[in-house]
């Protein structure tokens, strides 16, 4: 899976980021200014559902794919 | 009795002919690859589906309800709240002569576009093996008021192929066909990039008066 990265919004800074530690409550910080991001409580819930539908259909892609096989 | 006899005689003769011209490996072979492109294709739609409705919260455009109208929609970017925490250095006071770290957290919007790992899956690799005796062979030829003028193709027919086990030749029941497929990631579409990137990008920090939330 390629790297994740947002724009810090203290310096502009890339910082590299993995969802689904953010939705476990890991903050990650800024390398050069050393700001921490993480996930509010109010979103994790938005964050999860929508992470879990597109594992689904990822899922659910490859399931097809493989009844597909002759 | 005699007619029905004919008759009986006439259908073993079309379904040993029928078997003896082949199955056409044109159509063996494009069926793997149509079921390739089809999954593929099923998989970019759900994705984008999947992209329209739980990424975005779409409005209507349309003031009138006329239902010859077209609707329009709008899409805007759902949006998540991160905290950002960061250390300030507070200045001595007179009471306190040593300066002081503090630390202060701001919430922001992302949208929520920028979080979801997204990834281009599809089928990278698609190899085809097919195990077939190639048992007769058509010219395809164009012909222009009755004369040929060029040769258009070859079309092929293959049969169960014959087995050879040292000096005998067995002919077996079956034939086979193999296909194999490998799924993997491949670049995101430019158009998305940008939009990504632009998202990215933009995440500024704003002071909003307290009046205002």
């Amino acid at each position: 899976m390629s790297e994740q990265y947002i724009a810090c919004p203290n310096c502009k800074n890339n910082i590299l980021f993995d969802v689904n530690a953010l939705l476990s409550g890991a903050s990650f910080a800024c390398s050069k200014c050393n700001a921490k991001i993480k996930l509010a409580n109010e979103s994790k819930e938005t964050v999860s559902k929508s992470i879990e539908e597109f594992n689904s259909i990822k899922t659910n892609a490859l399931k097809q794919q493989s009844h597909d096989k002759i | 009795m005699l007619i029905l006899l004919t008759k009986n005689i006439s259908m073993k003769r079309s379904k040993r002919r029928k078997y003896h011209s082949g199955i056409s490996i044109d159509q063996l072979l494009a069926a793997p690859l149509v079921a390739a492109a089809n999954a593929n294709s099923s998989m970019a739609k759900k994705q984008t589906v999947f992209l329209m409705e739980s990424c975005f919260d779409r409005y209507s455009n349309s003031e009138d309800e006329d239902e010859e109208e077209i609707e329009e929609f709008i899409y805007h970017p759902k949006m998540v709240t991160l905290s950002m925490t960061k250390n300030i250095i507070v200045a001595g006071t007179e009471k306190y002569k040593k300066p002081k770290m503090n630390q202060i957290s701001t919430n922001f919007q992302v949208p929520i576009l920028t979080l979801i790992p997204f990834n281009s899956l599809s089928l990278t690799d698609l190899t085809v093996n097919l195990d077939l005796e190639i048992v007769s062979q058509k010219f395809r030829k164009k012909s222009d008021n009755g004369k040929v003028i060029a040769s258009d193709g070859v079309e092929l027919s293959g049969a169960v192929s014959y087995k050879t086990l040292g000096k005998k030749q067995y002919s077996r029941k079956y034939s086979t066909l193999s296909v194999e497929m490998n799924a993997g990631s491949i670049p995101l579409p430019v158009g998305f990039t940008t939009i990504l990137d632009l998202y990215t990008k933009n995440i500024n920090s704003i002071s909003i008066d307290k009046k205002t939330l």
